[in-house]
């Protein structure tokens, strides 16, 4: 028990640095490590599968997409745009208590009216539920990839020598037409 | 009684990564941070589907209903982050304020 409330903790302390970090690096490290410890709770849950796939796809794969992104872009960024903005803290710090009490309060008088999910077949084992029971989402997971494979090729997609979403070499955008 | 107390904390940890992630979608102004906040939502989303299947008892359902989750997260992140590359080519910058024109 005192380990899922530690791991909750922990997750929660790491998104609070990703969300406020003003470097986008360590924003996205602190995402990171907060999958990790979020497949940890999976694990705490007796998830095993879940867990695998939180720690590979969302700590491993999106911090790989979200670094290179941040590599090709400038790391500059955030702090010139996000500098003086420490009276917004006030707010979502208000709002971090006011949820708070709305949840103690809604689990001291609703916990026993929650809705409740229900269990569409006993299957014996998560390869049956997967397969068996859930097999239209593999369906919808293997057209959600093979979208988001010619969405990027689309999105990176080379017109005469040139990038797409590049500028060409005698180009000039708007800012430098404002100069 | 225990799953009720480990449905608590998970409700009062779900609550505050929802909050966090919709503070990062309003109040933030570089692209990457509003992916971070989508990123965050999902994380939100993906415990209260497992507690809610741990409570239940019903861990295989869950699971895989995680992992179509996670699957449709990182194509929907791909391919923002793909959008992210091409808006800072154009513009020159991540701000999501420079964004006023549906036409380059």
């Amino acid at each position: 028990m005192n380990l899922h409330i530690a791991l909750l903790a922990l997750l929660v302390v790491s998104v609070i640095l990703a969300v406020f970090l003003t470097d986008l690096l360590k924003a996205a490290i602190a995402l990171a490590v907060g999958s990790a410890v979020l497949s940890m709770l999976f694990f705490w849950f007796r998830m095993p599968y879940a867990g695998v796939f939180e720690l590979s796809v969302c700590a491993g794969l999106v911090m790989v997409l979200l670094v290179s992104t941040i590599g090709l872009t400038r790391r500059d960024e955030p702090e010139n745009e996000e500098r003086g903005k420490s009276g917004w803290l006030v707010l979502p710090i208000m709002m971090l208590i006011a949820v708070g009490v709305i949840d103690i309060l809604m689990f001291l008088f609703l916990h026993t009216r929650l809705p409740l999910v229900h269990s569409t077949t006993a299957a014996p084992t998560f390869a049956d539920t997967l397969w068996r029971v859930r097999w239209l989402d593999i369906l919808g997971q293997l057209a959600m990839i093979l979208v988001g494979v010619f969405a990027v090729l689309a999105l990176f997609r080379k017109e005469g020598g040139v990038t797409s979403g590049g500028k060409s070499p005698d180009s000039t955008t708007d800012e430098e037409h404002g100069k | 009684m225990e799953s009720n107390v480990v449905w608590l904390y998970d409700l009062l940890a779900v609550g505050v990564i929802f909050l966090l992630g919709f503070i990062c979608l309003v109040a933030m102004r570089n692209v990457i941070k509003l992916l971070i906040g989508i990123e965050v939502l999902t994380k939100g989303v993906s415990l209260a589907l497992i507690a809610s299947g741990y409570l239940q008892r019903n861990p295989y359902l869950m699971q895989s209903v995680v992992i179509t989750l996670i699957v449709i997260e990182v194509v929907v992140v791909a391919v923002a982050l793909a959008l992210v590359v091409n808006i800072y080519r154009r513009t020159g910058s991540l701000d999501i304020r420079r964004l006023t024109k549906l036409k380059w």
